[in-house]
């Protein structure tokens, strides 16, 4: 909440270490601008209000620091990822894929998801784990979004199982929104059911120059 | 715009109360899944404008078009000022003026649809959308009337939304939005274009249905773990867990009494339609013989039938009784996907594949009729019907 206040007027370089804040607000405009003339009054042109609903956590101290990953299954906060630098290629050779309208893990693509999880955890703390589930076009479309979030959470509990925190492990669907192959036959389904793992870099240390 | 509209309507002619006129047997002559079976009119006066919508809308409210002689009911164009008519076997004569021609025509369909029916009109309602002007990718949300005119955009955010639902008493479309690079739940007040988050829990928060009585919200949310169904207050408060399957659940929709949520999950390995109380309880699955994989249930406002798409070698939309002999016996309509009730409880929209881009169409369930939206350009799909 009060990262956007952190621009120092002070003397020198001050190193501001974002240590777990969060920012939902960084989501403040919704609206595109200029798209031309809107018959709906208002519409896409008023920022979020992010202060109604309860913004639910896994947990709260009494300081009110956020205790996040309460348990393996229970996912993470992870309204600060769209902040957070991504690497995709650091495991583009790894997609898990899936067979029609199932979200277990095969065992010849489980070789991947423990690849992949020796390199997470050989690059330490500070790393986390994105996995993106998707889905081919033959389910429809509110079932697919569950079934490519089904799949990346299957992925989740293979990596929580074999020793990675759940704090590090998060998951985005994507549905059939996204396919890999965008044509309409097997050879295309089979490539489009897929978990895609990126890997999540460091929160960034944000340092503010006194240009005076 | 729709609301100054209805203000200008002026119901002229003879201002007959409007009591439900008793007509017999006609409105018992049920087919065998027991919708009414078509009112055979004729008419005629209208030209141009005038005639295309008021027939359109009446075909989808229960009647069809026949010769003078073989017509139970005799409509034609009265010389009130406005769009009106008068109904010769009926002391009906009425005009409307205000608005446009089309509105006019619309609130002309409408009252002799209620007179003659007695069912909720359609021709004046609403629908949301998901239209994908762009590439993959992006989604973005649009209304329009019923038959697809006067459709305009509610989001161009560049991002994914998808899954609009009326809310609000049809001032507010809930729906799923990705501009933070995850689905979230957003409402959007079509008035101000005021938005509030809704969920933005952990992980997936999407499929946003808002309870008949306009109290609760249905949602799929992933948080605990496993895509699983949730209620909450309209704001997201007071949050509920329904389900605590493994697998995942999808597409919740309510009763029309608001004490039950349908929704598909994949619980039992292929995909199942399952009721359960909103206010909590076992998940209870739906017989239902002749089709499999199913999903997107839609309950009839009239409690009567569910109508859900099947996924067979190809998206089928099905209808099912939830009361009566026929019940748990489903019916295959047409090819499409994502179907949904209109007020009315005999119409349905839905989204067919025409080469591989997506259409809305309306679908006369009885008559198994369809026609498609052809005024929305582009892909269109997801609607959701404002009732």
């Amino acid at each position: 909440m009060k990262t956007q206040n952190l621009f120092v007027i002070g003397f020198g370089t001050l190193l501001v270490v974002l240590t777990g804040c969060k920012s939902p607000e960084r989501f403040t405009s919704l609206g595109t601008p200029g798209g031309g003339s809107s018959l709906v009054s208002g519409s896409g042109s008023k920022p979020l209000d992010l202060g109604t609903p309860p913004l639910e956590l896994n947990g709260k101290t009494t300081s009110g620091e956020e205790v996040i990953g309460v348990n393996a299954y229970g996912l993470s906060d992870d309204s600060d990822l769209a902040n957070r630098d991504m690497d995709r290629s650091a495991f583009a050779a790894d997609t898990v894929y899936f067979g029609y309208d199932l979200a277990s893990v095969k065992a010849d693509e489980a070789t991947k998801v423990a690849r992949v999880l020796e390199a997470v955890k050989a690059r330490g703390t500070g790393y986390d784990l994105l996995i993106e589930g998707h889905a081919d076009e033959r389910g429809t479309e509110e079932y697919n979004r569950a079934l490519g979030e089904r799949r990346a959470l299957a992925i989740r509990e293979l990596l929580t199982k074999s020793g990675l925190e759940g704090t590090r492990v998060f998951t985005r669907t994507f549905g059939k929104d996204q396919p890999a192959v965008a044509s309409h036959d097997e050879a295309a389904y089979s490539q489009n059911r897929r978990g895609e793992f990126v890997l999540v870099l460091p929160k960034k240390l944000i340092t503010t120059q006194n240009t005076k | 715009m729709i609301k100054g509209f209805c203000l200008l309507v002026v119901v002229s002619g003879i201002l007959r109360a409007a009591d439900p006129i008793d007509l017999g047997p006609i409105t018992r002559s049920v087919d065998s899944l027991g919708f009414m079976k078509p009112i055979p009119v004729n008419v005629t006066g209208f030209s141009g404008e005038v005639d295309s919508v008021l027939r359109n809308d009446l075909a989808f409210m229960g009647f069809e078009f026949v010769s003078a002689d073989k017509a139970l009911f005799q409509i034609q164009k009265n010389s009130a000022a406005g769009v009106g008519a008068s109904i010769t076997q009926l002391q009906y004569n009425k005009a409307f003026t205000g608005g446009s021609t089309r509105q006019q025509t619309h609130a002309l369909a409408d009252d002799i649809a209620k007179t003659i029916t007695l069912k909720p009109g359609i021709a004046q309602t609403r629908i949301a959308f998901k239209t994908r002007p762009r590439s993959y990718g992006a989604g973005e949300i649009s209304i329009s009337d019923y038959d697809g005119f006067n459709a305009m955009p509610v989001t161009r955010d560049g991002a994914i939304c998808a899954a609009p639902a009326w809310g609000g008493n049809n001032t507010l479309l809930y729906m799923t939005h990705k501009l933070s690079g995850k689905p979230d739940i957003l409402s959007h007040n079509l008035a101000s274009g005021a938005r509030k988050a809704i969920a933005r829990h952990p992980g997936m928060n999407s499929s946003a249905a808002v309870s008949p009585d306009g109290r609760r919200v249905a949602m799929i949310l992933s948080k605990s773990g496993s895509p699983d169904l949730w209620v909450s207050d309209l704001d997201g408060g007071n949050l509920k867990q329904l389900t605590t399957t493994k697998e995942d659940e999808s597409s919740p929709c309510w009763s029309p009494d608001s004490t039950k949520i349908c929704f598909a999950s994949r619980d039992s390995g292929r995909s199942r339609l399952y009721t359960v109380s909103a206010s909590g309880g076992r998940m209870q699955p739906l017989s239902i013989a002749g089709v499999s994989n199913l999903s997107e249930p839609d309950w009839s406002p009239d409690g009567k039938f569910l109508i859900f798409t099947a996924n067979m070698g190809g998206f089928r939309i099905c209808v099912v009784p939830m009361e009566g002999p026929l019940r748990g016996t489903a019916t295959t309509l047409v090819d499409g996907e994502d179907p949904v009730w209109a007020p009315n409880s005999r119409a349905v929209m839905f989204v067919k594949n025409v080469n591989n881009r997506h259409v809305l169409s309306l679908l006369d369930v009885p008559s198994k009729k369809t026609k498609d939206l052809g005024t929305i350009k582009g892909d269109a799909s997801q609607p959701s019907w404002a009732r």
